[in-house]
């Protein structure tokens, strides 16, 4: 990404101890991170709740990051992490109460804009699972290559090629089902 | 030249590279989508839905690729900022020993800035974080 070489800059005065690098690069990262989330949760309390406790754990780290991977690659795994334990915990919290998942609250009430943008993105990536969503995400949406997304996320090229033709495919022929006239007339 | 059929078309518009989908190069699918309108009409469909769901992601996560309403938000932000000063005036006024507590500087609303200003402690720096959410700021003090 273009901006690489300048977070590297903060990422290397806030390990001298610079605050005001520690505070610009938060608040540089924070909605990458955020974004990551969301895609991961499809809900934007709980994507808010991981980007804090994603952005905890940079600014406890920042010292042990030692530059053997790129600084992205190292808070991506972070926010990973951090889903992770989301999971886990709602899993936990939805067993002990015998409650159904969010995602029906949110299904019920798309009535403002940001309701519908939510709704779009749960209908468009809930389905996936995780790898393909966050690839598809990087590598379709942000523009990387699927080399720079495997890069980011640790992965062999060629799997996560595999995961963004999966997404693509599941995706886009959901799209066609839904437009059955350009199926039609393409017979 | 190879040609490409609709049906044959139809199978590469599934796993395509966004970029073909928008028929400017010469491989044999863009050459099929510049002169089959259905196709064409498939891929611009698959790009569309490609580009509302970037859009959206982008306006969720508060990143500048979408247009978002400045003055409004910030408005909304520094409501409740100014009120939060006025307390932690009050809350400091009545403790003497109270040096470092960081408050939001309090303006007139026709001064209120693109971003929100907040007094940092003498011993350290804040972060000031926007969140997808207009009515909320995050702001973290990093003391040393």
């Amino acid at each position: 990404m273009s901006d690489e070489p300048a977070i590297d800059e903060l990422v290397r005065a806030s390990q001298r101890g610079d605050e005001l690098a520690l505070a610009r690069l938060l608040a540089a990262m924070r909605p990458r991170v955020y974004r990551w989330a969301l895609v991961h949760t499809g809900q934007p309390d709980d994507a808010e709740d991981i980007t804090q406790q994603a952005l905890l754990k940079l600014h406890h780290g920042i010292g042990s990051f030692g530059f053997a991977a790129r600084f992205t690659t190292w808070l991506y795994a972070i926010t990973r992490r951090a889903a992770a334990d989301w999971r886990r915990t709602r899993h936990r919290r939805l067993t002990l109460l015998g409650a159904r998942p969010i995602e029906e609250k949110y299904a019920m009430q798309h009535h403002d804009s940001r309701s519908r943008l939510l709704q779009l993105v749960r209908e468009q990536l809930g389905s996936l699972p995780a790898r393909q969503r966050e690839l598809f995400d990087l590598v379709d949406l942000q523009g990387l290559s699927p080399a720079e997304a495997a890069d980011l996320l640790g992965l062999n090229h060629s799997t996560a090629r595999v995961h963004v033709l999966r997404a693509r495919r599941a995706i886009r022929a959901r799209i066609l089902a839904v437009h059955p006239h350009i199926v039609e007339e393409m017979r | 030249m190879n040609r490409v059929t609709c049906a044959a078309a139809r199978e590469l518009l599934l796993d395509a590279d966004p970029v073909l989908l928008r028929a400017q190069r010469d491989s044999a699918l863009e050459r099929h989508l510049r002169t089959c309108p259905s196709c064409a009409a498939a891929a611009r469909a698959v790009l569309e839905n490609d580009r509302a769901l970037a859009d959206a992601l982008a306006e969720l996560a508060g990143s500048p690729r979408a247009a978002r309403p400045r003055r409004g938000r910030w408005l909304a932000i520094a409501a409740p900022l100014a009120a939060a000063a006025a307390l932690l005036l009050v809350l400091w006024q009545r403790d003497p020993r109270q040096d470092t507590a960081f408050a939001p500087i309090p303006l007139p609303a026709e001064h209120v800035p693109d971003v929100p200003i907040v007094n940092a402690p003498a011993t350290g720096t804040v972060a000031v974080m926007r969140t997808s959410n207009p009515n909320i700021t995050i702001v973290w003090s990093l003391e040393s």
